[in-house]
């Protein structure tokens, strides 16, 4: 049996989360065999909303957990145009309740040929429990694209 | 085939604030923070939160065996004052010390301030039949809005709950305001149902929300993560009264049972999931 000392690559370049799976490189407690499933959301928003409470006005909802949990590796915002000196809010949705969690200051471009448009790469690895959220909205009515890339994870044995 | 190592997350806290200057384990000590389980406890860190302005001086961990107190290390104390925008002193000290059991683990200050000691630590137990992997974990977030004026750093007031524990391992803490902001503080407090325990202190600083200005963020990282017991609650206060969101992001884990399906194929064995496994002799 493969019996490897060190099993952080299973989680495609996080750390582990949980540290003791490592404890003094024994190779105790090691994961269970992992099926990471990608999974990518888009969402493009073009209504401006400036509320900060989840509720209120029009949200773009995004990547939702999933089995054993979502783990959202990177979130990427970039414009489809123009943009004016703005924001684009992330919230946090778990069940009927939402929480502001993030927001990212979006300046004002003229998009050219040369000029490219406005882009927030938010590389903070995050692990969703399943069936919570991640919502966007954008502050003003700029058309904007989130991309989010994360990896579901399950337990097939 | 060995037995298979299964953990258990295990939390302890004292408070500690009469001054003893002793190294020989005499003098007060605070109660156990934590006493080692059947096979032993690994503690992996020890907080310690000062909850009032300190002086330079020192803070001692003991292990007491039930007869005798040893000391086992001292972490210095910096002179600091607090305020309402400045946190108290607080570390963080990895110790990975593995505790014997029924030995305890205590701690004295040199001067008379009041610090929490709290240990993050985990018990474990073999069980078998086994395989080496075996460990599931399962995202698990929770959220709480603090918005009531609270000062205190004893855990009276208004707390609001950010994640109950089911045995996780607490990652990072995300703090956001809801809107503008004066100066001030999030504190952050575990509670084990009967105590609740100043953690951590996060300064807010001023902003004035817009279209186009954010509000405040923090994020607190547990390094390794935050190894918090079955029941423990993560609690969180603010100094001022303003909204803020309050999202743990933790990872719960679990060891999925093993059965033998029959006698003839005493190799094979079940998981809940209804796969079979072939194991090695």
């Amino acid at each position: 049996m493969i019996n490897p000392k060190d099993n952080s690559y299973a989680y495609v370049g996080m750390k582990l989360p949980i540290s003791s799976a490592n404890i003094e490189n024994t190779g105790y407690m090691l994961n269970e065999p992992v099926l990471y499933t990608a999974n990518n959301v888009i969402s493009i928003m073009t209504t401006g909303n400036s509320n900060l409470d989840g509720t209120t006005g029009t949200y773009y909802d995004n990547i939702t957990g999933t089995s054993n949990g979502t783990l959202v590796k990177r979130i990427i915002i970039k414009a489809q145009g123009n943009t004016s000196q703005g924001m684009v809010r992330m919230f946090f949705k778990a069940g009927g309740s939402v929480w502001l969690m993030r927001e990212i200051e979006v300046p004002a471009i003229t998009q050219a040929a040369v000029t490219p448009t406005f882009i927030a790469i938010i590389d903070e690895p995050f692990y969703l429990k399943a069936s919570y959220l991640l919502r966007f909205s954008t502050e003003n009515s700029n058309t904007i694209i989130v991309t989010t890339e994360g990896v579901d994870t399950s337990y097939p044995y | 085939m060995a037995a298979e190592t299964q953990y258990t997350a295990n939390t302890g806290m004292q408070t500690i604030s009469t001054a003893n200057s002793n190294l020989d384990g005499t003098g007060t000590l605070s109660s156990a923070i934590i006493t080692g389980a059947s096979n032993g406890t690994l503690i992996k860190t020890i907080s310690i939160k000062a909850r009032v302005n300190t002086t330079q001086g020192m803070v001692r961990l003991f292990i007491y065996d039930g007869s005798n107190t040893k000391l086992l290390t001292e972490i210095e104390i910096p002179a600091i004052v607090k305020a309402a925008t400045d946190p108290a002193f607080e570390t963080t000290v990895a110790i990975n010390y593995s505790l014997k059991s029924g030995w305890s683990l205590k701690a004295s200050t040199q001067n008379a301030e009041t610090f929490n000691v709290i240990a993050e630590a985990q018990d474990w137990v073999y069980t078998s039949p086994v395989r080496a992997e075996t460990t599931k974990y399962t995202a698990y977030n929770a959220a709480a809005t603090v918005s009531t004026a609270n000062t205190s750093l004893t855990g009276s007031g208004t707390l609001g709950t950010a994640l109950i524990s089911s045995g996780c391992n607490l990652w990072s803490v995300t703090i956001k305001a809801q809107g503008s902001t004066i100066a001030g503080m999030v504190r952050l407090f575990l509670h084990d149902g009967t105590d609740t325990k100043l953690l951590r202190e996060v300064p807010v600083r001023a902003t004035t929300q817009s279209g186009t200005a954010q509000t405040f963020y923090a994020k607190v990282r547990f390094e390794n993560g935050f190894a918090l017991k079955s029941g423990w609650e993560l609690k969180a206060s603010t100094e001022k009264g303003e909204a803020f969101s309050v999202i743990a992001e933790s990872a719960n884990w679990s060891y999925p049972a093993l059965a033998y399906i029959n006698t003839e194929d005493s190799n094979k064995l079940i998981t809940e999931n209804g796969y079979y496994l072939i194991t090695e002799s």
